[in-house]
């Protein structure tokens, strides 16, 4: 389980505070929460952009807090999905898989992966078009498939359909969903729409005025 | 206890490396207070009067200028933009060319001095007020129009309400550049046109006075950082707005001013450059020494550039483990002569240091405004790339080369294109540095100071030759050095 104690983050007109919070080990969490909620304040901190004082964070007996920015080894999806726009959809899996994945063998073997998760998520034919000219499903797809390959503790997706048009989002929604039923790893989904947690969480977490309120 | 981490030791080992020069004055330095204050408060008049008058010509005539480029098409505007940024980025020796062949008797002192400013930096204040227009006036020239505020009514109303900040911080932009300057002082300030460089260069050089030299360099830093802080706190907490144009915001009065001026410097350099080539026997007398003198160049070129790359590569680092720019990177418009004299009282007077004097020098000097200049915007703008990039573990290296650099190649090559310019055909800091051996921007000056201009005009036009050659030999090299990377490395 991943267990966060003391976090405490004061700016200038919003403070945010958690004294204890413990999500699952499995699953898909929502954090869910309206805009000025803490949202945006809680990923940045687990990312490591934000560093509060005295706070512990562990999953699986480790102290991610203590860790760099890297070394927490996180995989995320932003809201706008910030892939390498001058690289390929390919060059932007491979430049994570080379840095995650030392041996010949393991990367061998992720490659075999990505290739299964390339059909899956339907990129094979965008495979060697620039990052840029890539449309905005197949983005949040690449950027989902880069984040799988770097092999990560724990997946973070930040609001990742909001940037779809309405009719799009139930299926991008079914998408990830199938993909997220496949792994092992915990998911922490950041949103603020109620749809998102109904077809992908299993758990929630609400945020409002930068505490948690169930 | 803490842990000992290397990125203190490199964010603090860059800044000391550009504070050095202030470290050897300051321990070469014993106070005594020897002021002749009438002296002081003359060129500090001076300094004023010059920096002032020239940011407040470049100032208002950039407002017309800058609608001038609105009224010109997109392209055009593209085109006109290169051309008007050049005299500021080119060095301050064909200015001074053109100035001195536009005019019978060039007036030397303070009028002369101000007229070659406000020649080098119109272009650049047009420029700033063009980008302060795009980015602050959104949509308001289009709905002044809708409402009929009237070109004089949107102009006063709106334009300048708007723009108010941003011109006042242009001002003060210029107004330091002016202030910390010394090649175009040093050349045409004569004895009543001496500004603060100028006198600071005397009293070390010539009176041998070392605590006024510090004094009037503490002076002019004092000066230097006061307007900067407030120039810095006027920029902030502006944000961007769509921008359409209009007929209030276009003119063709500026369109006028633009021409005139461009014809001035461009043709005015043509003119003299056609006028000068009957002198190009004369210039073969000096075969054998030119031919040293760009040895020399060349030599302390590649050591330059190659130290640059290693800064470069250094401040990256330092930016990849901290996420923002050493604070080396606010040294801007430091004083030329400060370091040169710096320098000169620390190594040897002998030809064997002058390399190393002068690439040392030039990276204090040069470095942190040229990369403000060119390639802190692009690299901030990748900021997030860089984030993912750490968060998924990408070395320092692979960051570096193929997300940051990678992507600024363009503004990369411009910045080296700069970095060798401003190189080659520096005078003013090496005459500081007291160095010994010829640079193709000392022999340049060496024909202007002695009045033989058809001869400084050819070597100006030998530095931009060897400029451009310089330049496609580096492109060149670097395609190779990446390719050969890709290859063997990555």
């Amino acid at each position: 389980m991943s267990h966060i104690k003391n976090l405490s983050l004061k700016f200038d007109d919003f403070e945010f505070r958690i004294d204890e919070l413990i999500i699952p080990e499995k699953g898909v969490t929502a954090i869910l929460g309206s805009s000025g909620s803490g949202k945006t304040t809680f990923l940045k901190t687990l990312i490591g952009l934000y560093q509060p004082v005295d706070w512990t964070w562990t999953f699986k007996g480790e102290l991610l807090s203590s860790f760099d920015i890297g070394e927490r080894r996180l995989g995320v999806v932003f809201q706008s999905y910030d892939l390498f726009p001058h690289l390929t959809a390919e060059e932007n899996i491979n430049l994570v898989l080379n840095a995650r994945h030392s041996g010949e063998k393991d990367r061998l073997e992720v490659n075999k992966k990505v290739k299964q998760y390339m059909q899956q998520l339907n990129l094979e034919s965008c495979r060697k078009t620039v990052a840029n000219n890539l449309s905005g499903g197949e983005k949040q797809r690449v950027a989902l498939l880069r984040a799988l390959v770097s092999n990560p503790r724990i997946l973070l997706l930040d609001e990742p359909f909001t940037a779809f048009d309405v009719d799009l989002r139930s299926e991008a929604r079914m998408i990830v969903k199938d993909l997220l039923k496949e792994l092992d790893i915990p998911v922490y989904l950041i949103t603020h729409d109620k749809e998102d947690v109904d077809s992908l969480a299993e758990n929630v977490i609400r945020l409002k005025n930068g505490k948690i309120i169930s | 206890m803490k842990a000992f981490k290397p990125a203190h030791l490199l964010s603090s080992g860059l800044l000391f490396y550009f504070l050095l020069p202030y470290v050897i004055f300051l321990t070469y330095y014993r106070f005594s207070f020897d002021f002749n204050l009438a002296e002081l408060f003359w060129v500090i008049k001076n300094s004023l009067l010059q920096a002032g008058l020239t940011a407040m010509i470049c100032v208002v005539l950039s407002l017309p200028m800058s609608q001038g480029l609105f009224a010109l098409s997109e392209k055009w505007q593209s085109i006109t933009l290169r051309l008007l940024i050049i005299p500021q980025i080119l060095p301050a020796l064909f200015s001074i060319l053109i100035a001195f062949s536009l005019f019978d008797t060039f007036p030397m002192g303070s009028i002369g001095i101000i007229i070659l400013f406000v020649f080098t930096n119109l272009g650049f204040a047009t420029l700033l007020a063009y980008s302060a227009a795009r980015e602050k006036l959104g949509a308001l020239p289009v709905i002044s129009e809708i409402y009929s505020l009237g070109r004089y009514g949107f102009f006063t109303q709106v334009y300048l309400r708007v723009l108010r900040r941003d011109l006042i911080a242009n001002f003060l932009l210029i107004f330091i550049f002016c202030l910390s300057s010394f090649s175009i002082p040093l050349i045409v300030g004569g004895g009543r046109g001496t500004n603060i460089e100028v006198l600071v260069y005397e009293k070390i050089f010539v009176e041998q006075n070392w605590p006024a030299a510090f004094g009037l360099c503490m002076v002019q830093a004092l000066f230097i950082f006061v307007i900067s802080y407030f120039m810095l706190k006027n920029r902030k907490s502006d944000e961007k707005a769509e921008f359409s144009s209009g007929r209030y915001l276009e003119s063709y009065f500026g369109v006028l001013l633009i021409f005139i001026y461009l014809l001035l410097y461009f043709g005015g350099y043509l003119v003299g450059l056609v006028k000068s080539l009957s002198y190009f026997g004369f210039i073969a007398e000096y075969w054998a020494e030119l031919a040293s003198v760009t040895w020399f160049t060349s030599k302390a070129l590649v050591f330059y550039l190659l130290l640059n790359f290693l800064l470069l590569w250094l401040w990256l680092l330092d930016y990849l483990k901290n996420l923002k720019f050493n604070l080396a990177i606010n040294m801007i418009s430091v004083s030329t002569v400060l370091i040169g004299f710096a320098l000169y009282l620390f190594f040897p007077l002998t030809k064997d240091f002058d390399i190393l004097k002068i690439v040392f020098a030039m990276s204090v000097l040069y470095f942190p405004g040229l990369f403000k200049l060119f390639l802190q915007g692009p690299i901030e703008n990748l900021h997030r790339q860089v984030l993912i990039s750490k968060m998924y573990g990408l070395s320092s290296s692979t960051i570096i080369i193929e997300i940051i650099l990678k992507q600024i190649s363009q503004k990369l090559f411009l910045w080296l294109s700069m970095l060798t310019i401003w190189f080659i055909s520096e005078y003013a800091l090496f005459k500081a540095l007291g160095v010994q051996t010829q640079t193709l921007g000392l022999f340049s000056e060496g024909f202007l100071s002695s009045y033989r201009l058809p001869a400084s005009y050819i070597m100006s036009f030998y530095i931009l030759v060897y400029w451009v050659a310089v330049m496609l030999i580096l492109y060149f090299s670097l395609k190779v050095v990446y390719v050969a990377y890709k290859k063997f490395i990555a």
